[in-house]
């Protein structure tokens, strides 16, 4: 099955989002199956594609969490139907699915399963 | 294009088996567990709604200490007279006789008269989810009808 990759962001973490779109490729990932979606047209987007992994950045348990990356990750996790997900903040929090930054590449594809 | 059924239920395995229900009918769900977040995610996906299944008792909001107390309140109702008001297609998925607050269902039968389809499907006794899919897709179809009309 062909991969396809849904990346949430704001608009502070969109450059990283951008970022990550550009590295997914040497995971064979193409980059016109990789959609940047802002967190507010997150869940919609996620509902309106087949995407096979989701990578939610600007998770904080610590802020509002009726918007932005934990609503993203929330809303997300619940209305999923087997897809990779993977939680993505600057915060430390021990979670399997959690990656904090700053990260290795390696460490991105692992948690991905794209290796 | 309308594809998404929006579920309002607290329990994981029931979650399960409503997301699987309607992937199984050809649609897409969105869940969520709250009274807060079910409003949040209406208003978000509103124009792609084919209405919403819900069940009768969970919690207002999330919260990160678990109180029995607050996921028994009949928020169901909020669902349903908002949906009311706003003529989406509404269903109940809801073992009513297990909370024995068969007073809820008159409360439902009520609003269902005033709903533009004129009725509110209640599927009782047991949590059947593909029944439910099922009266919503029927109401659904009625709804858009009459709006063509």
């Amino acid at each position: 099955m062909k991969n396809k990759v849904l990346i949430c962001h704001s608009d502070q973490s969109k450059v990283v989002g951008q970022a990550i779109q550009t590295v997914l490729q040497l995971a064979d990932v193409d980059k016109k199956d990789v959609m940047l979606v802002d967190h507010r047209e997150s869940l919609a987007e996620f509902l309106s594609g087949d995407f096979t992994h989701v990578i939610v950045l600007d998770y904080s348990e610590r802020e509002t969490k009726n918007v932005g990356g934990y609503a993203s990750w929330r809303d997300i996790s619940a209305s999923a139907a087997g897809q990779k997900i993977v939680r993505v903040g600057f915060e430390r929090y021990e979670y399997p699915d959690y990656w904090m930054m700053p990260f290795e590449l390696p460490e991105l594809f692992q948690k991905l399963g794209l290796t | 294009m309308k594809n998404i059924i929006l579920i309002v239920e607290d329990l994981p395995e029931e979650q399960q088996k409503a997301k699987d229900a309607v992937m199984q009918a050809g649609y897409r769900a969105a869940v969520t567990g709250t009274l807060d977040d079910g409003l949040r995610i209406w208003k978000l996906l509103e124009n792609k709604l084919v209405g919403i299944i819900t069940d009768l008792h969970f919690p207002e909001q999330t919260s990160d200490h678990k109180d029995l107390s607050d996921a028994n309140k009949p928020c169901g109702l909020a669902v349903i007279a908002e949906a009311t008001r706003k003529g989406t297609p509404v269903v109940v998925c809801s073992n009513i006789n297990h909370h024995f607050v068969l007073y809820v269902k008159k409360v439902i039968e009520v609003l269902g008269q005033y709903h533009p389809v004129g009725r509110i499907p209640f599927v009782m006794d047991s949590k059947d989810w593909s029944r439910a899919v099922k009266e919503l897709i029927a109401i659904n179809n009625k709804k858009e009808v009459t709006d063509e009309k």
